[in-house]
């Protein structure tokens, strides 16, 4: 089959590789419709995640349709269209029966290198190199499903591909944030990221309740589809003082709720970010905190703070102080989608939730290494870069 | 032990290892311990098992997390055969595949 391989640092192929087969009875093979570029692929891209090896299928945020059932698969026949999480998670482990889906201790065969590398092993995801299982990817003609029966979710009738497509990794991304934050009705949520992750934590926020919702970015089509369709406040870092504006528009208290939405290639203006930049290049640390911190410095006395964007080890200069003082909480997780899926679909079907909007650049698996470069290099707008494996471009929104 | 017999593939490691079980606290579950009988490799040795791939703590870790799946789900997931695109040999490949290949036995324990 055709599929997207990385190939080294910034490089992708379109590349011939064997179809995948069913390797577990709790199995199914997916014929992929959709799988899109999500912005964590572009820390494997750009070698920050090590673990990566050249001909690894990228690809973790899809949708498609059932073509080959696992004998001990209960929920799914041949013909379903299904969203599949991102993680991949037994749902019979400790962890998963109590919805911390992403700690499973069963999902990842390579559990040795997470457990060196952060104490413990998290569950495995879809194409996030050896160290998360060494799975092949989306950005394929099909795909292989593990514990498919916890992983993939049928689509109601009425939700589109593309609205489902959504419902695989960054709806319920933004899910685990905005409930994992612990929002409480009447609460300012701020939003570092106005990506895909960033778009979906604000929509939550706000059908969990929250009164005022500000998402932070720098970029003017990712914070007009704030507005236009998740229907929260902006904040452009470039043109204002990020902590001041927060403060400004809440009384003079700042948020109650922080959520990073970023990650560890954050982009800033000033010597602070040249600063970052210069340590990660020279890896004296791997990640640039750059909205992690502001978010800690922005938030209130008390407040909570969730990490949604991915860091992988060591940061430099994080304002422990401000934390401990402060008294915050301070969460960080990778999805539990296997508990949010479900209802982000509903949440579709019922006209809650806007989805479609995020992708902006829909075209064929041939021109994923294009793809790749558009939404890397945000040019014409580019929110998502989504492959259709069956070759069938359409025209960019 | 569970029906008075160690899990398997704990059970292939027969003397190697000395296994127990106990109520885990706080409703945490049912701790499943093996531990090897001949004492570890320490120092420059073990480095150099783990490296080798030929360290008997790997086989007890592998040993251990299998059984636990096998109890928990009922079977042993597995990745590998795993579709892929052509894999150039470099020395970062090299490292993480031979990283790869002794992860399921490695780990903080």
């Amino acid at each position: 089959m055709k599929a997207l391989c990385w190939t080294g640092v910034n490089e992708t192929a379109v590349e011939t590789v064997d179809d995948p087969r069913i390797l577990n009875d709790r199995d199914i093979i997916l014929k992929v419709r959709l799988s899109t570029t999500c912005g964590s692929d572009l820390h494997l891209l750009g070698g920050y995640i090590p673990s990566m090896r050249a001909g690894d299928v990228l690809g973790h945020e899809f949708m498609g349709e059932v073509v080959e059932v696992g004998a001990a698969v209960r929920n799914h026949r041949v013909g379903d269209r299904v969203t599949v999480c991102s993680f991949i998670a037994c749902g019979r482990c400790w962890y998963c029966a109590r919805g911390l889906f992403s700690l499973c201790d069963n999902g990842n065969p390579n559990p040795g290198l997470t457990d060196l590398m952060w104490g413990s092993a998290i569950g495995g995801c879809f194409a996030y190199s050896h160290a998360l299982g060494g799975f092949a990817g989306s950005h394929a003609e099909y795909v292989r499903v593990p514990y498919a029966d916890q992983g993939a979710f049928t689509v109601p009738d009425g939700v589109s591909d593309t609205a489902a497509l959504f419902a695989s990794d960054a709806a319920p991304t933004g899910w685990t944030g905005a409930d994992g934050a612990g929002i409480t009705p009447g609460d300012t949520v701020a939003v570092w990221g106005a990506g895909g992750v960033g778009q979906m934590a604000a929509r939550g926020a706000m059908l969990m309740g929250a009164e005022q919702v500000i998402v932070i970015d720098r970029l003017p089509e990712r914070l007009q589809q704030v507005q236009r369709y998740i229907g929260a406040e902006t904040l452009d870092h470039t043109k204002d003082d990020v902590v001041a504006e927060l403060k400004e528009r809440t009384g003079g208290r700042g948020p109650d709720v922080c959520i990073e939405a970023v990650g560890m290639e954050a982009r800033s203006t000033g010597p602070a970010y040249l600063y970052d930049r210069i340590k990660q290049q020279l890896r004296l640390q791997t990640d640039r905190p750059t909205a992690l911190r502001e978010a800690v410095y922005a938030c209130r006395k008390g407040g909570s703070l969730f990490v949604l964007g991915v860091f992988g080890g060591a940061i430099d200069k994080f304002p422990m102080g401000a934390l401990m003082n402060k008294a915050l909480t301070v969460r960080g997780a990778q999805q539990h989608g296997q508990r949010y899926i479900p209802r982000i679909l509903q949440h579709i079907a019922d006209g809650e939730l806007s989805t479609e909007h995020l992708a902006t650049h829909v075209m064929s698996l041939d021109d994923g290494p294009r793809g790749y470069r558009m939404f890397k290099e945000k040019q014409d707008g580019c929110v998502r870069a989504v492959f259709r494996p069956d070759g069938a471009a359409t025209p960019a929104r | 032990m569970p029906q008075g017999r160690v899990p398997t593939p704990l059970d292939e490691l027969g003397d190697v290892v000395e296994v127990s079980v106990r109520v885990a606290a706080g409703g945490k579950g049912t701790e499943l311990r093996a531990r090897l009988r001949a004492p570890e490799p320490a120092g420059a040795a073990s480095a150099a098992a783990r490296l080798s791939g030929d360290d008997p703590r790997q086989r007890v870790r592998a040993a251990l997390r299998e059984a636990k799946q096998l109890i928990e789900v009922g079977e042993v997931l597995r990745v590998d055969p795993t579709p892929h695109g052509r894999r150039r040999t470099t020395p970062t490949g090299a490292a993480v595949e031979a990283a790869a290949e002794r992860a399921a036995g490695e780990g903080v324990l």
